[in-house]
């Protein structure tokens, strides 16, 4: 990776790794961190992405740049492991009132509602589970390519993602969403 | 909107990058093209937790769970240990929504430490109570893994770095003194040859306050397969910026090309910046003229 690549990095997926970063932390303060800590590490190695694959190798770039930064996030966890509670923004995990507004309909309301309780349920899910449900839902990747990426068997990915979309199904009907 | 689409949208945020730090990663990202190592290694966090209390020290017998071991599983028999100069301790397996955590509380203290555990890796911990100048107490965790799968020689040099990365700081004579009979109260009571023989490899390079470069990567970041482990005594270079040629641990063949920064005061060499040997980037390397070592 040569610093133009990073620089064309940064200017396509940035935003993405970012907010990739941001759900493994749950704050804005460890996203900051850990996502410096990405692209430092990212650079450092400077691998040579296969260019002949199908993929763009960019959207290649990118999927590994993910991969560093469950490697670093993991350390970081280990590092905060002894808070006695694990805080979460609410500025992305809880419906922000203030933000509704006249033009916002009742069923848009309910709607922001659910998705923040939903993205809360999602990060109080085991790590193992949630880092599966962010590269299959929000990195869009195939269960083949996480499965490489966490090196484990495909099966276990998929297992992993049932498991968790069931935890998750539980935790909205006992909300009493359905 | 089903449930698929449900998850998809919540994880849609609305927040970027901020630009600051954008900035700030493309102007390290230039100077480390002009030469300037500007990358510490930030691995110190990787394998240890650390706590640092006020208190006295008591003696009394230790204590392990046994529940422990029977839990803990790999192709490599994962082990846990404390050793603390006495205190009491009991170390406990606890489910934490959904992940095995271990913990263990140190009773007289009353302080606990705890790390999640993996399935999917083999673990040796070793938690040590060290008391330090002005009865300043550190309750140490210590810990080196493998992935499952890999080697005992794996987990032989992951604890001969990890360990002496950790404690190498630790330079004040009555803390490296109880650093040291605690790794070897540990090689005594373990149970595995290169367990043994880690603690007593690693116990040595601290004793005779080697210079040691220890890096140890997943190796699919190069198209290998497993990991690449590098472990070099430089206790012979002279302080100062330099390039190292060197193999892995494993491989005679596979060399990597390291720029290091020794500082005189550090025994743990972490200020690096590396790639696979290619002659495109030994030309590279030669044009920063900075003594190259070939120490393969």
């Amino acid at each position: 990776m040569t610093k133009n690549d990073l620089e064309q990095l940064i200017e396509t997926h940035g935003n993405e790794i970012y907010q990739f970063c941001y759900h493994l932390t749950g704050c804005r303060e460890d996203a900051d961190d850990l996502y410096q800590e990405t692209l430092f590490k990212a650079y450092e190695i400077r691998k040579k992405i296969d260019k002949s694959d199908v993929d763009s190798p960019l959207l290649k770039e990118r999927n590994y740049v993910l991969g560093i930064a469950i490697r670093l996030q993991k350390n970081l966890y280990r590092k905060k492991s002894r808070r006695k509670e694990e805080l979460l923004d609410n500025e992305q995990f809880e419906y922000q009132t203030e933000l509704a507004s006249d033009f916002n309909t009742e069923e848009k309301v309910e709607k922001d509602q659910i998705l923040a309780y939903l993205r809360k349920i999602i990060h109080s899910l085991p790590l193992k589970q949630r880092k599966v449900i962010y590269l299959f839902y929000f990195a869009d990747m195939s269960v083949k390519d996480i499965g490489k990426l966490l090196r484990i068997p495909e099966g276990t990915v998929k297992s992993r993602l049932n498991a968790a979309k069931n935890a998750l199904r539980i935790k909205m009907e006992e909300k009493g969403y359905e | 909107m089903n449930n698929e689409e449900m998850i998809r949208e919540a994880l849609k945020l609305n927040i970027d990058a901020p630009e600051e730090i954008n900035e700030k990663v493309l102007r390290n990202a230039k100077h480390k093209n002009q030469g300037v190592v500007f990358f510490k290694v930030a691995t110190l966090a990787a394998s240890f937790c650390i706590m640092t209390i006020v208190g006295t020290g008591l003696i009394v017998k230790a204590s392990t769970g046994k529940r422990l071991i029977e839990y803990l599983r790999g192709l490599i028999d994962n082990r846990s240990y404390v050793y603390e100069n006495g205190t009491d301790t009991i170390m406990t397996v606890y489910d934490n929504n959904g992940e095995k955590w271990e913990h263990v509380e140190y009773l007289d203290d009353e302080v606990t430490m705890s790390h999640p555990l993996s399935e999917n890796e083999t673990e040796y911990n070793l938690y040590l109570k060290v008391t330090g100048e002005n009865g300043m107490e550190h309750f140490m965790n210590v810990t080196a893994k493998v992935n499952e799968g890999q080697s005992s020689e794996d987990l032989y040099w992951a604890i001969r770095g990890d360990f002496y990365r950790f404690f190498s700081p630790y330079t004040a004579a009555d803390e490296k003194s109880q650093i040291l009979a605690g790794l070897k109260e540990a090689a005594d009571n373990a149970d595995k040859d290169f367990i043994r023989d880690a603690l007593i490899d690693v116990s040595a390079d601290l004793e005779n306050n080697r210079r040691i470069l220890y890096e140890d990567w997943p190796a699919d970041i190069w198209g290998g397969e497993g990991r690449y482990i590098f472990f070099e005594d430089l206790s012979d270079l002279p302080v100062g910026k330099c390039i190292i040629i060197i193999n892995t641990v494993y491989d005679d063949e596979d060399s990597f090309i390291f720029e290091i920064n020794i500082d005189g005061n550090q025994l743990y060499v972490n200020d690096v910046s590396f790639n696979k040997y290619s002659e495109e980037y030994y030309q590279e390397q030669l044009e920063k003229n900075l003594p190259i070592y070939d120490l393969r």
